[in-house]
């Protein structure tokens, strides 16, 4: 059974990583640029959270493919913590806050 | 089942524009959907005839777990099936944003409409590809041994 050389890359060079990614995939979408939070999970496992800044909105398919792609790039690199990527875009000004906010 | 949480997911989205509570419970039977999605289709596979109502089909549908489904994605085989390694990755980040859905304390903006949106159409792709898998692919059986059956080390 192959063994799996597990590395820890820096946060730098993740972000670098993805952000090439995103920058190819997300394009079309108006991306500019985005940031990176190492987090620990639900179970306590290391995890990235990226919030990319993009103009319009991202379909499902597209962010499933380039969380994929961003994947991939990461465990040929022996990197095997899990990405979360969240396309935000500038809130909606007229949206109205929330009425249950504690 | 399936088809009807992602419905019930997009009402509470639709209904619930100001409600970060709806967003939240939106996003849980989101994920919850796509569970249930990889559950039919295992104990489809095993049971094969079962009826649905039988225990045996009972039993199998519930033998599958949370972590499990985790940790398995995360390994060989399915992480190196290109067409699974898509659905596991986007059931790990639905199954993510539940717990934060339904764990973390009433703060704002945990999820904004848009996430919560996504979300939906992340499990509903997630959903039509599983339902896509016929039990004669090769996909089903790493499916469901690799879900159901823990590797010894």
């Amino acid at each position: 059974m192959a063994v799996q050389q597990i590395k820890m890359l820096p946060e730098a060079d993740v972000h670098s990583l993805i952000d090439r990614i995103l920058r190819d995939r997300f394009s079309e979408f108006g991306y500019a640029g985005s940031e990176i939070e190492e987090v620990e999970d639900f179970d306590g496992e290391r995890l990235f959270r990226l919030t990319a800044e993009v103009s319009e909105k991202v379909p499902a398919r597209a962010v499933m493919e380039a969380t994929d792609a961003v994947h991939s790039a990461l465990r040929r690199e022996g990197e095997f913590r899990f990405i979360i990527i969240s396309p935000e875009r500038p809130p909606d000004e007229n949206l109205l806050p929330d009425e249950d906010v504690d | 089942m399936a088809s009807r949480m992602l419905d019930a997911a997009d009402h509470l989205l639709r209904h619930g524009t100001r409600s970060i509570a709806f967003r939240r419970r939106a996003v849980s039977t989101a994920y919850y959907a796509a569970f249930h999605a990889v559950d039919k289709l295992c104990a489809d596979y095993l049971t094969r005839s079962a009826p649905r109502a039988s225990a045996e089909y009972l039993r199998v549908y519930r033998a599958l777990d949370h972590a499990s489904l985790k940790n398995a994605f995360a390994r060989s085989p399915l992480k190196d099936v290109p067409r699974l390694g898509q659905i596991g990755s986007s059931l790990v980040t639905l199954q993510t944003e539940r717990h934060r859905a339904d764990y973390l304390p009433p703060i704002a903006n945990v999820f904004t409409h848009d996430r919560g949106t996504l979300l939906l159409e992340m499990a509903r792709e997630v959903v039509k590809q599983i339902e896509a898998i016929k039990p004669r692919d090769e996909a089903c059986r790493l499916l469901a041994i690799s879900l159901l059956f823990k590797e010894r080390q």
